[in-house]
């Protein structure tokens, strides 16, 4: 309440926040013409805004994106039947259902192979340098290795989530 | 059968023919939802060939993720929901901030209780509006910041409830009835202050 007046707000939520009335600015509006005056307006300004024309794609956005999903998957597009060629272009849009582990499988051989293979010819010589490294740094260099690894995945399923969340499915 | 359960029943029908392979189907949500997803796109990017861009990739997203949809919310909240958090994932790789979309036209007036320019009379205020166009009132809601123009049209123009707007702009109701009460002093005040403007 100001100068015996509603505020601008109290008169904003007599307006439209119906489900918690203030019974104080209910009684008031039943008396003060200036602040029956001022809700009246606002509900004239939207009721304006109400019927306002809403604004709409220039183009065929459904003709754009069906041609694109089917773009996505050539075998939809060939596919004279409009749905079976749905379920191909779904599978490729949300990835395949079973996928090729091949690549998966080799760039770890691949890895496991230049990591192992110095490791294994100069194993006498790591074992020598290990072994003039006091225990304690030996300690320190694998906790920074793992802290930072711990730092990269947990950044790295940050960033998932983020991803995730800004679909919001 | 109330209106809300009606819309549910169309839209589970909807998404299960799309799940089976009804093309047709998903160009019929297309077509349902492309009003409320233009209101969206419109406010939140200026730039036309991004809001075209922006509105393929919204019913790409609908269309790979459907199969996700729990019908938790009406099937139009949803997809608005996608289209806004795609349209603030493009502003924010275009380095626009969520405080950016606070900044309109008229940042450095006071909207607060004190200030109301040329009226300190409602009765100004109902002259004001009753001889308002819409032509200009479209003008000055879109001057109002990104954020504030797409609430004030997706609750008056759009009609959407609180609820639905917190679910498409994930901000809390507290959060949403300030901004809207923001929204609307800033469009009131920015009405009066081109009345006095003309005047003068």
């Amino acid at each position: 309440m100001k100068n015996g007046h509603l505020t601008d707000e109290m008169i904003q939520e007599f307006i439209w926040s119906s489900e918690n009335p203030d019974l104080s600015a209910r009684a008031h509006m039943l008396t003060c013409e200036h602040c029956k005056t001022r809700a009246e307006n606002y509900q004239l300004l939207f009721t304006e805004i109400e019927q306002l024309s809403k604004p709409a794609f220039n183009f065929d956005l459904s003709k754009l994106v069906l041609n694109q999903v089917m773009e996505q998957n050539p075998v939809a597009s060939l596919n004279a039947d409009p749905l079976l060629a749905t379920i191909p272009a779904i599978e490729k849009l949300n990835g395949p259902r079973r996928k090729n582990i091949w690549p998966g499988i080799i760039i770890t051989l691949m890895t496991i192979g230049l990591i192992g293979t110095p490791v294994y010819l100069f194993l006498d010589s790591i074992q020598d340098i290990i072994s003039e490294v006091s225990t304690m740094v030996t300690y320190l260099i694998i906790m920074t290795v793992v802290l930072i690894a711990a730092f990269l995945v947990f950044d790295e399923y940050r960033k998932y989530n983020h991803q995730i969340n800004s679909l919001d499915i | 059968m109330n209106h809300i359960s009606e819309n549910n029943e169309s839209d589970r029908r909807l998404v299960k023919s799309v799940l089976s392979g009804d093309t047709q189907a998903f160009g019929k949500i297309i077509k349902n939802t492309e009003g409320l997803v233009a209101q969206i796109v419109f406010k939140l990017v200026e730039n036309r060939e991004d809001r075209r861009d922006l509105a393929q990739d919204v019913y790409l997203k609908v269309f790979a993720n459907l199969s996700g949809f729990k019908f938790q919310s009406k099937l139009s909240t949803w997809i608005a929901q996608i289209a806004y958090n795609t349209c603030i994932s493009q502003l924010q790789k275009k380095k626009l901030s969520l405080t950016d979309l606070f900044q309109g036209e008229n940042e450095g007036i006071e909207y607060s209780d004190n200030h109301h320019p040329a009226s300190a009379d409602p009765e100004i205020e109902t002259m004001v509006f009753q001889k308002q166009q819409a032509a200009i009132l479209k003008i000055e809601i879109e001057k109002l910041p990104p954020l504030f123009k797409t609430l004030i049209t997706l609750f008056h123009n759009e009609q959407l409830s609180y609820e639905e707007i917190g679910i498409i702009t994930g901000l809390p109701t507290g959060t949403l009835r300030s901004y809207l009460f923001r929204a609307r002093k800033m469009l009131k005040t920015n009405l009066l202050l081109r009345y006095k403007k003309e005047e003068l």
